[in-house]
């Protein structure tokens, strides 16, 4: 990957829960993309993933809490910022983000055109599926196709906003995140992304129905009270 | 009969919570709302016609319901001002926490994955 010297040092987090089985695979998968260094940050798991992850020769974040998918990322944004890096890439730890797909991820970063990218994988939506992101887009107001999207690059200006006190809270890396980065005016763009299918477990989030309930629910009411309180802008 | 067990129940209160303030079992910050509640129920019960003369202010034809409805409203203000303290110390440890891993992953061993016990 080509970077203007101003953006040369990025790095990859992959939050992780109980990935052991997979996590080598996606790590090789990221090597094979680009030469960042690789920082997996692991939620509190329980089964080999911290060894298999450094064996595969990532730095390890090692949580002493459980703090979701968002915690996890968070730390692996305070780890970039206090490292010096400009630059952070999230990925899934199940094999779902192909890591081919990094640097049109990276493109409109260096371009200098947007300031958070999401890889939009919306083909892999299911009919409930695309009824929920429906419903979560009117509600934040986000001109976004993919809001649940974990594969997503950061520049330096979004990375110090959300290493703030402010982001730590949200429980999810999805319209949370946005609408903060919205509100305080970053420019977020999605590149179109083909999913892979998981390489094997299933959705943190959507395991279970009442799991989804829970999350609509929260999430709902997270985007509702964090609307902007201006006139929503028409989407473009 | 009323005036004293409502009298009895503010001083013990009071007293209860003093003691907890004693043993570090509560905040004096914490004890501070509490005390004024255990005050409003002394007051109340050696004075019960306060809340009589307040209902006929209000126009509230069954005084009762007055002091029910105060009482609900107090407990939820309590109550929402602890789920708001909980969301602050949340932010706390979900932070340190964070730090921690981060400077765990600095350190010359940081091979061994110890997490027993964390």
């Amino acid at each position: 990957v080509n970077l203007p010297p101003t953006l040369h040092s990025c790095i990859v987090i992959i939050p992780a829960y109980n990935e052991a089985h997979d996590i080598a695979a996606v790590i090789a998968d990221v090597r094979r993309a680009c030469d960042f260094p690789i920082v997996l940050v692991d939620d509190c798991s329980d089964d080999d993933t911290i060894a298999q992850a450094r064996q595969a020769g990532a730095t390890v974040l090692p949580l002493c809490i459980r703090m979701g998918a968002w915690g996890a990322i968070q730390t692996g944004l305070r780890f970039a910022k206090t490292s010096g890096f400009r630059c952070a890439i999230t990925v899934d730890a199940d094999g779902q983000h192909p890591a081919a797909a990094i640097p049109a991820l990276l493109a409109p970063i260096t371009a200098g055109t947007a300031d958070v990218v999401i890889g939009n994988c919306t083909q892999r939506g299911s009919r409930p599926r695309l009824l929920a992101w429906r419903l979560l887009r009117s509600v934040s107001q986000l001109a976004v196709d993919d809001l649940t999207s974990g594969l997503r690059a950061y520049n330096p200006a979004a990375i110090d906003l959300l290493v703030e006190d402010s982001a730590t809270l949200l429980e999810y890396q999805d319209l949370g995140v946005l609408m903060l980065a919205k509100a305080n005016g970053l420019r977020i763009m999605e590149v179109p992304v083909a999913m892979r299918p998981r390489l094997s477990g299933l959705s943190r989030v959507f395991a279970s129905w009442t799991l989804v309930a829970y999350y609509m629910a929260c999430t709902v009411i997270l985007g509702f009270s964090k609307r902007s309180l201006k006139r929503a802008e028409s989407r473009d | 009969m009323v005036t004293i067990v409502a009298a009895v129940l503010g001083l013990s209160s009071a007293a209860i919570i003093l003691f907890l303030v004693r043993h570090d079992r509560l905040q004096p910050r914490h004890a501070l709302a509490w005390l004024a509640i255990a005050v409003v129920c002394a007051v109340v019960g050696l004075a019960p016609g306060i809340i009589d003369t307040l209902a006929n202010w209000l126009d509230i034809s069954y005084p009762p319901t007055l002091a029910v409805a105060i009482t609900l409203m107090a407990l939820l203000v309590k109550n929402l001002l602890l789920d708001i303290e909980f969301a602050q110390q949340e932010v706390r440890l979900q932070r340190l926490a964070q730090r921690l891993a981060i400077l765990e992953s600095r350190l010359p061993h940081a091979g061994s994955g110890d997490r027993a016990g964390a």
